[in-house]
């Protein structure tokens, strides 16, 4: 025999997003709120987030220039009227994650709207975030953990309030009577059916990074890739989040119920994999991982065709970098140096390039770590004495190869580069007199899906004609495509999407809960 | 002595696994981090304590 659950709103998911819309439905005096977990933990994807978050001050002259950098980014291919909303929402957040939930801020950077845009990546400490406020650096003991003590301090205060929690419960079909949305089915973990009835349902499920069918379905990954074994999981060096549930069940559950299907997006760390070496979630921030602090650099990278593709300057900005990847053969590129360029890293990492690697920090073992790996069956790595060796073991065309070194280190030597504009400082010389060659075969890892479904500027998810269904809301991930514009190209690592979209859900559902029953 | 994770409120960060993979192990199956000691090898104590210090969310207990 099945259960039921009747309450006012269901909400599914308990990452950011709908943790947010939790948090506004509770605020907003909604009595009867019921959150639906695939996971045994609250959180999401929230353990992949940074170490900070930007919030645009409650200010006209900030609150105007935050909208016009997302406009522009999105290239007005977003709900404008939903941006303006998600940048108001967001200058909410010192309040609940300082004020209310106590995480603590080491810094806090205040910058001058007039400034917004400008900077990138890293440089505001964030590898895919937008720079469109004050950037607030949190304390915690590892990536993510901020947040994700934020998280599960807001369910505790979450269910103090009454708010009922089902983990391992997921939503897979969602319950429509005439026009409205009035419920939901879940599933326990015995298999036990729930009939959930409710006044509003909140999807916020987030991404299919779970599911590799449906990734390959929706064309997220090419269809059969030469390395297709390293999207498999536990196949990459680094997966910021190794232990994903999120299989597309919300988007799929709105399809069918005829919700508009918006394109789908990975959006990555670049990774190299390297099965043979345990490296788990928060290595980066752990002594030892060179493999891992290499591959940020801004050095050369080629594809397949042994041609340049970027301007390597991107190497910081994850999003940037791993579509790249993604669009060329085969979905990987290669990073490629010299000898020259680790023994000066071994004196110190002079880019000052990545937020991670700190002033004073030195490359060691490189060599050691590669061979490790190597001896262990890994392939994706090489180091040899020629040009020609590194492009005949790893498959890359030698002829494009050397012509495009050729190309690059004369740039190098120019100080100026005419294709890609690469910043001078950033070329180095590949030469074989240097003693050595060395590459790293790098894809979009430790991946993250966005997008499925759009919904509008009260978060209300929109029909394959454009209409919002009565009752049933979208936040997170999955809708971001939404304000930064189709496909969608920030990272579901930011809060500033995901948590604003849930606490606009939130109160939209709230008050059509009110004014409807 | 032996270490425990209180799973009701763990999130499963992994940073435990990270700074102590002689200690503990991500279950993939169960979605939950394993204990890998039944009973804590006295040498290891000192370990498990720093282990309790360094959880995120302070979910990690050492028990009698």
């Amino acid at each position: 025999m099945g259960k039921t659950v009747k309450v006012d709103v269901a909400v599914m998911g308990s990452g950011v997003a709908g943790m947010g819309a939790a948090y506004k439905l509770v605020q907003a005096g909604v009595k009867d709120i019921a959150v639906f977990e695939k996971y045994p933990a609250q959180g999401g994807a929230v353990s992949n987030c940074p170490m900070m978050f930007c919030s645009t001050p409650d200010t006209p002259e900030a609150q105007k220039a935050a909208y016009e950098v997302l406009a522009r980014f999105s290239n007005y291919d977003g709900n404008m009227n939903l941006i303006s909303k998600v940048v108001k929402y967001s200058s909410e957040f010192p309040r609940i994650f300082l004020e209310e939930l106590g995480i603590k801020c080491m810094i806090k950077v205040d910058r001058d709207p007039a400034d917004y845009g400008n900077k990138r990546a890293y440089t505001q400490g964030h590898a895919n975030g937008i720079d469109v406020g004050d950037y607030y650096f949190l304390e915690g003991r590892g990536k993510g953990h901020a947040m994700a003590l934020a998280l599960l301090r807001m369910r505790i205060n979450l269910e103090k309030a009454g708010v009922q929690f089902f983990f391992q419960t997921p939503i897979k079909k969602i319950v429509k009577t005439g026009d409205k949305v009035t419920g939901a089915i879940a599933y326990e973990k015995d298999g036990t059916e729930i009939d959930i009835q409710c006044k509003a349902l909140i999807v916020a499920s987030g991404g299919i990074t779970g599911n590799m069918e449906m990734m390959k379905e929706e064309g997220v990954i090419n269809v059969d890739p030469k390395f297709e074994e390293v999207f498999e999981e536990g196949k990459q060096v680094l997966i910021t989040f190794p232990d994903s549930c999120q299989d597309g069940d919300g988007q799929k559950a709105v399809w069918e119920i005829g919700g508009k299907k918006t394109a789908m997006v990975i959006s990555a760390d670049p990774e190299v994999p390297n099965p043979g070496v345990r490296i788990g979630p928060n290595t980066p921030w752990l002594n030892g991982n060179q493999i891992k602090v290499v591959t940020e650099m801004p050095w050369m990278r080629v594809n397949e065709q042994g041609k340049r593709f970027i301007n390597e300057e991107m190497s910081n900005q994850h999003t940037a970098m791993s579509r790249a990847y993604c669009k060329q053969s085969n979905m990987h590129g290669y990073q490629i140096f010299d000898e020259d360029t680790v023994k000066r890293m071994e004196e110190e990492f002079d880019e000052n390039y990545v937020y991670f690697i700190f002033k004073g920090a030195k490359l060691s073992g490189l060599r050691e770590q590669m061979d490790a790996s190597i001896a262990k069956g890994n392939k994706h790595m090489c180091h040899f004495d020629t040009i020609h060796e590194v492009a005949e073991y790893m498959g890359i065309n030698e002829a494009n190869l050397k012509e495009t070194i050729a190309k690059y280190n004369k740039a190098a030597e120019e100080g100026y580069d005419p294709d890609f504009h690469t910043d001078a400082k950033y070329l180095h010389p590949i030469r074989e007199e240097s003693g050595h060659i060395y590459c790293f075969r790098i894809f979009a890892g430790a991946y993250d899906t966005m997008g499925g479904l759009a919904i509008d500027e009260n978060a209300n998810l929109l029909d394959i004609n454009n209409q919002p269904i009565e009752g049933l809301y979208g936040a997170g991930d999955m809708v971001t495509g939404s304000f930064y514009g189709e496909p969608t190209s920030n990272a579901g690592g930011t809060v500033y999407g995901a948590m604003t979209t849930g606490l606009l859900a939130g109160d939209s559902a709230a008050a059509y809960v009110r004014e409807n029953f | 002595m032996k270490l425990e994770i209180n799973n009701k409120y763990c999130i499963r960060c992994g940073l435990c696994e990270d700074l102590y993979p002689d200690l503990f192990k991500r279950n993939f199956e169960e979605h939950c981090i394993d204990v890998l000691h039944e009973e804590l090898p006295a040498e290891l104590e000192e370990r498990a304590k720093q282990a309790v210090a360094d959880c995120a969310v302070a979910m990690i207990r050492l028990v009698k």
